[in-house]
């Protein structure tokens, strides 16, 4: 095991059931000197507070009953060694979610084709494409672009899922004409991957013609099978 | 439950360093340290303002926390608690102690550095996919995706797990209090909150949340008024 897959299983097992006290100490004292390790820290600790929900606190239950735990560990042993790296600011917390947002689940067209003559619905392989409109106010609105309409401005942001075998993924955009609004270069992709985010997003332009679009992602897997996935929107008319 | 100043039994088994007295009055007292270190507070240093800014991610508020109680619960500063000041406001003045007995270390390292004006970044288009979208939209992505699983979870917990997962995770009940309302012993609800976040964390994994995101936390340092 190399030593940030030691880190990543500690500090899963921290959130997950605890870890002993010098094993929680000696984490901690690197985590402090890994920004890497803290940012894998922090996805954990954001898991955590979706799953306790309490917004407003600083700390939820479960983050208090952690540090509780070492507090009053580090006070029965009654001996402190000096830290190095005491309090050295390792980064600034990205930015936050600004505005409300809105998600509908939308069901998608599924095809798949194959070399050869069967066609079989391999639901591993999937693709979502969010639309992201920011209001006037600035407000930041996500939600599903195939249960809502598109216009010049907004962003599509893809999710895609993949099954056992990596590959590479292209996405084209048509209209109903079939002419094609956009297309990525290929993306290679991994295997078992799940509402994994397309890098970048796609910008509705303003020479989209009003009507039915499709995005169409194409996934080759590296033994050469080609999966098509189709999800659905409509570009409003001006 | 009442301030450690007014009660007495609490307040001697504290000062025995009894741990039991200890984790008690940490889950007291913690809540309102970690709201002062999260959001920050203004403070003179050499007849300068300063302000420090409040933690930079959960880690380093934990850790500052973590800090804070060590000293707070050390012999000598249970000693010096006069059991007549409230408490909170003892632990409280603990905590801006250490924060500006920090910030006076780093302020020597501070001056023998100075920011150079930053490089403008440069739009990497090599994939022919548009710009990078704006960091709030993003991040209003992940949480999306983020409540959505969590939403997922919960659909799928049974009826005790449920009641659980309502008191003590939404609610943020303590296990003693959750003990009273149900009628389940403290350890079965301890059991079953342990189960919940084994289970929550192994679908996490299983849904990719641990996966294919960008690790780093960027840097920052205490902003002062008028220093730099």
């Amino acid at each position: 095991m190399s030593a940030q897959h030691h880190v990543d299983d500690q500090i899963a097992r921290l959130f997950e059931s605890g870890l002993g006290p010098k094993e929680s100490a000696a984490l901690f004292d690197h985590i402090r000197e890994c920004s890497s390790c803290e940012g894998v820290y922090e996805r954990y600790a954001a898991a955590e507070r979706a799953l306790y929900g309490d917004p407003d606190d600083a700390l939820n239950v479960a983050a208090i009953d952690r540090v509780a735990r070492r507090v009053v560990a580090d006070a029965e042993t009654s001996t402190r060694t000096t830290k190095t790296g005491w309090w050295v600011p390792v980064g600034l917390l990205a930015a936050a979610v600004a505005g409300a947002f809105l998600v509908a689940r939308v069901e998608m067209d599924d095809q798949l084709t194959k070399r050869g003559t069967e066609e079989v619905v391999d639901a591993a392989y999937a693709v979502r494409a969010l639309r992201i409109r920011t209001a006037p106010a600035e407000e930041v609105r996500v939600d599903d672009a195939s249960s809502n309409t598109l216009r010049a401005g907004d962003q599509m942001k893809l999710l895609y899922s993949t099954g056992a075998t990596p590959g590479r993924l292209t996405v084209t955009v048509v209209d109903e004409d079939q002419r094609v609004l956009y297309r990525s270069e290929p993306v290679e992709v991994r295997a078992n991957e799940v509402e994994a985010k397309l890098p970048g997003s796609i910008s509705v332009a303003t020479d989209w013609r009003a009507g039915p679009v499709e995005i169409v992602a194409t996934f080759v897997s590296a033994d050469g099978e080609r999966r098509v996935r189709v999800a659905k929107s409509t570009v409003e008319a001006p | 439950m009442e301030p450690l100043e007014k009660d007495r039994a609490l307040l001697d088994a504290f000062r025995r360093g009894e741990p039991r007295a200890l984790t008690s009055v940490f889950e007291q007292y913690a809540p309102r340290v970690a709201k002062l270190l999260r959001h920050g507070f203004a403070f003179e240093s050499g007849g300068r303002s300063c302000r420090y800014r409040g933690a930079h991610s959960q880690f380093d508020l934990e850790d500052r926390l973590h800090d804070v109680f060590v000293r707070a619960f050390s012999e000598r500063a249970r000693a010096g608690y006069d059991g007549l000041k409230p408490y909170d406001r003892y632990v409280a003045g603990i905590a801006r102690n250490l924060i500006i007995d920090d910030f006076r270390k780093k302020q020597h390292a501070l001056v023998d550095y100075q920011f150079l004006d930053e490089v403008p970044a440069t739009v990497d288009d090599s994939a022919g996919i548009a710009p990078t979208m704006p960091q709030d939209a993003e991040a209003a992505v992940a949480d999306e995706q983020l409540r959505n699983l969590v939403s997922q979870f919960k659909d799928a917990l049974d009826e005790r797990e449920r009641t659980v997962y309502d008191l003590r995770f939404d609610q943020g009940l303590q296990h003693k209090d959750i003990a009273t309302k149900t009628g389940l012993s403290e350890s079965k609800i301890k059991t079953s909150e342990q189960r919940i976040r084994k289970r929550f964390f192994v679908f996490m994994k299983k849904h990719g949340y641990f996966t294919g995101y960008k690790k780093s936390v960027s840097g920052g340092w205490l902003q002062t008024l008028g220093i730099l």
